[in-house]
């Protein structure tokens, strides 16, 4: 099953995130009709659906998820979102050609009816529909779905080999050459061995990872340090003369957490995905320190944290927060290894600084004190808020189910490795990825 | 300080020189009867230091309600609780599927009775066991109970497993009980006293006015039924002990020293005990200090080339090991997955001297044994579940790809694997079937002294 697409196109990923919002019918049949239409698609991503999202070999996860409404007059939401490589055009083009007509019978549930006759107006109105991402990262950065996949095949080859007595023989005596001389005989997967894969360390994520520029960035630091200082102040001061709303969520609602359990865990453990949706706190105050959060975070990820690990979680594929201005919610995305529990177990231990200085400036959640301290790290009620706040999705879809951000990342360590011939310390870490 | 003698023993001690012990699981029949029949239970306590026969016991959810515990004070209780341990999502997280699946269980599943009663009975020997076991069954039957079923375990020579392996060597210290600076704070395992993050684990609080004469201690809001009491992990573990020996065997061609070399690789410490992080190419002439010498992994075994990353003891506590920069000795992040572990072994031993040549040797024969997997913990979902899935079924658990627990882990993969980690090319051994599989389990609650006595005489004393 090769791409008949050339290696080099495949190597790298030029692509991009894509969310879609469209108010939906408000009549409560058609509302039903349009989730269990998306329930059905989610329940057969196996088998021959309406919407043949394995299809798709230019994307790396989709979801479709009705948000309902916060405010009564407001209609529901339909939110559709995709991590795709390539450009914008070439992922609607292969949704159209993979799926049409279920797009059609979806977007037929939409206040405006939209019917499409092909990618060029679907490409319009996805366009025209587009909410831009306040905050993204991925922890497989610069490969494409396809790579991704070959890269897993290559290691699995390699894996088999050496578990037999005659690969092991062969490979022992120089284990980068012998993998290499069995890569290369057995030519599937098509994978470049000349060419080490992309590495996501380039531009200034090259110069942020250099030890030689630490002073430099240190000088920066101390530049924005004085207006960060007196911005924590500020928020220090809201905190303080704000009205409270932390609320005290106690055990989510049983029902709910059965609809969400439910989704979880649905194959072999590995991957799992939320969807988040919680209101901003009122006032343009919040909204601006919101935005200039997500604008720092957003920053990092691209030219800092590209090595697959996001200040220490080792476990998202890719996540994202986008802003409905207009209905002041704060939307968030995730695409994750393991159990919700570790997920959010890691966003306590590991990152509850970053998280509280986002979500502390929404609704409800656990008091925080001058931006980034408490918050998150009240473990059991941030959970409860987490649960509290998070909906039903109803399609999710991944391009590779099977495999960790760990393994993503080991297996483009093992096929760097071939091209490289790595010795020492690097041949050490190589041996280690088999 | 912990309110040692409002808090049941088991939490606090194994009671290791009562090596006999029965576990009987019971329905109400009559609650009245039943409630007097709970209140007037010696249980004992952790101040209690006696070595004679000892007593505890522990309620289901169905439990709780048959005593008069109506919804709304229920709904108190964590939801994994209420569920209790078979529902479609714990059936996925806890690997009972195929052969464990609840729908073949003895006890426990769905299509077995309801459970509402755990009494657990320690003693020094099989006849005074017995003698205890028997009148205690005369006192539940008087009392409105009823027999689901009795438990038998079955104290192993050389404080074995039935694999063979030595069992029950590291245990978990408790701040504020055990003088130990790694000590994991008393609110893990206790409702009533700060966890790891400094907070106080969610407790049932029940409305004051139901607890007119103030059996319970006070909290905040109303009277605090969890305080002191702990939720008991009970999980029926059945071994299938020459299967495991033979598919090692054929994994070493037969070779008893390399067999054995595998077999310990899989669990991480040789057969009599000793660390593989410590002693890595041979097992040791046993000293004194050899099993209970402290270890890390992150400095001296960061990749596993030691005790391999996907053994079952370094899955069970991974200690200094987790995350992407290990901070070596910082065991903070392991610590909020910790349990303490009661459980006692059941069923003959395949071979009496424990040796796989004898196992081997002796080949399959009809005798169920296993283990009767007993755990405590203050919020299962983060604890146990969370080890459960996370640590002990998860395939990927330390970046690896296809490797679940060899002992315990769930093969939902369709080939399951078992990696060894070396200086140069690793070993893999694939097809590993599984070898041990649910046969029982339940949620229970532990609660304190003071709330059995509050259950028991409140549901005694109801009208009607």
């Amino acid at each position: 099953m090769l791409d008949p697409r050339p290696i080099a196109k495949v190597a790298t990923r030029t692509g991009g995130m894509l969310t879609v919002v469209s108010p939906l019918e408000s009549d409560p049949t058609s509302l039903e009709s349009i989730r269990k239409l998306l329930l059905d698609i989610g329940e057969h991503l196996d088998d021959e659906a309406i919407v043949r999202l394995r299809d798709l070999r230019l994307v790396h996860f989709v979801r479709w998820v009705i948000v309902p409404p916060h405010r009564p007059d407001e209609p529901h939401l339909l939110v559709f979102g995709s991590d795709f490589d390539g450009s914008l055009e070439e992922h609607l083009e292969e949704l159209w050609r993979v799926s049409g007509a279920g797009l059609n019978l979806i977007y037929a549930h939409c206040a405006s009816r939209p019917q499409f006759s092909g990618a060029a107006e679907l490409g319009q109105y996805f366009t025209a529909h587009r909410l831009s991402t306040a905050a993204a990262y991925s922890g497989t950065p610069a490969r494409s779905a396809e790579q991704i996949r070959r890269e897993s095949r290559l290691q699995a080859a390699i894996a088999d080999y050496l578990d037999s007595d005659a690969g092991r023989k062969a490979v022992e005596p120089n284990p980068v050459r012998g993998a290499r001389s069995f890569a290369e005989r057995h030519a599937s997967p098509a994978l470049d061995l000349d060419q080490p894969p992309a590495s996501a360390e380039v531009g200034l994520a090259a110069i942020l990872r250099s030890p030689a520029l630490y002073p430099i960035a240190g000088l920066a630091l101390a530049t924005l340090g004085g207006p960060a200082l007196l911005g924590l102040l500020a928020v220090g001061l809201r905190e303080a003369t704000e009205r409270t709303n932390e609320q005290d969520h106690g055990e989510p609602d049983r029902a709910l957490l059965r609809t969400l359990k439910g989704r979880e865990d649905r194959r072999r453990l590995v991957q799992n995905q939320i969807t988040h949706v919680v209101p901003i706190k009122p006032g343009w105050f919040r909204m601006t320190t919101l935005k200039v959060v997500l604008w720092s975070i957003d920053f990092l990820a691209r030219n800092y944290y590209v090595r697959g690990d996001l200040g220490g979680i080792i476990s998202i594929h890719y996540a994202r927060w986008m802003i409905l201005e207009d209905q002041r919610l704060l939307l968030f995305f995730s695409n994750f290894d393991g159990s919700w529990e570790s997920y959010l177990g890691d966003f306590v231990d590991q990152a509850a600084t970053g998280l509280t200085a986002v979500w502390s400036n929404t609704q409800g959640f656990p008091r925080s004190l001058f931006l980034v301290f408490r918050g998150a790290r009240d473990e059991e009620s941030f959970k409860n808020w987490t649960r509290h706040h998070q909906i039903e999705t109803q399609v999710w879809y991944s391009a590779y189910p099977d495999l960790s951000v760990q393994n993503v990342n080991e297996n483009t360590r093992l096929h760097a490795g071939l091209a490289r011939e790595p010795r020492g310390k690097a041949l050490e870490e190589w041996l280690r990825a088999l | 300080m912990l309110e040692l003698q409002d808090i049941q023993g088991i939490v606090l001690e194994g009671y290791g020189k009562l090596q006999h012990a029965a576990f009987i699981l019971l329905a109400i029949e009559d609650p009245k009867r039943a409630g007097a029949w709970l209140a007037s239970r010696t249980l004992r306590t952790a101040a209690d230091k006696v070595v004679a026969a000892s007593t505890n016991v522990a309620l289901t959810c169905a439990g709780l309600a048959e005593l008069g515990l109506k919804p709304p004070m229920l709904a108190r209780f964590p939801s994994e609780f209420l569920d209790g341990m078979v529902s479609d999502f714990r059936r996925r997280i806890l690997g009972d599927i195929a052969e464990s699946s609840p729908e073949n269980w003895q006890w426990g599943g769905p299509h077995n009775p309801t459970i509402h009663v755990l009494l657990m009975l320690y003693e020094q020997d099989a006849t005074a066991l017995r003698a205890l076991v028997k009148r205690a069954e005369e006192e539940w039957t008087q009392g409105g109970l009823s027999q689901v079923e009795l438990l038998d375990t079955n104290w192993l020579p050389d404080f074995k497993e039935h694999f063979g392996f030595r069992d029950g060597i590291s245990g978990v210290s408790i701040a504020g009980y055990d003088n130990d600076p790694c000590a994991v704070p008393a609110g893990e395992f206790l409702l009533g006293y700060p966890n790891v993050y400094g907070k106080y684990t969610r407790s049932p609080v029940i409305d004051a006015e139901l607890d007119p004469k103030n059996v319970l201690a006070r909290a905040e809001r109303g009277a605090d039924l969890g305080r002191n009491g702990s939720y008991l992990v009970f999980r029926q573990l059945e071994q299938d002990v020459f299967k495991f020996w033979e598919w090692v065997d054929s994994q070493a061609h037969g070779d008893a020293a390399r067999r054995s070399w595998i077999a310990s690789k899989m669990v991480g410490r040789w057969p009599g005990g000793a660390p593989l992080t410590v002693y890595d190419s041979a097992e040791p002439v046993y000293e004194r200090d050899t099993l209970t010498k402290p270890f890390l992994y992150a400095e001296k075994d960061p990749h596993g080339q030691r005790c391999p990353l996907g053994s079952h003891v370094r899955r069970m506590n991974p200690r200094d090991a987790l995350g992407t920069a290990f901070k070596a000795g910082d065991e903070t992040l392991a610590n909020a997955h910790r349990l303490i572990r009661r459980g006692r072994a059941y069923g003959k031993p395949l071979a009496t001297d424990m040796r796989p040549e004898s196992f081997l040797a002796k080949g399959s024969d009809n005798v169920k044994r296993g283990l009767h997997f007993i755990c405590l913990n203050a919020n299962i979902e983060r604890q146990f579940e969370f080890v459960q899935q996370t640590w002990a079924n998860s395939s990927k658990f330390s970046g690896l790809r296809n490797d679940p627990d060899p002992l315990i882990g769930a093969r939902a993969l369709p080939s399951s694997a078992f990696t060894v980690q070396e200086r140069g090319i690793r070993h893999r051994y694939v097809d590993m079937p599984s070898f041990v599989k649910a046969r029982g389990g339940a949620y229970f609650f532990l609660p304190s002294v003071r709330a059995v006595k509050y259950l028991g005489s409140r549901a005694a004393s109801a009208n009607g």
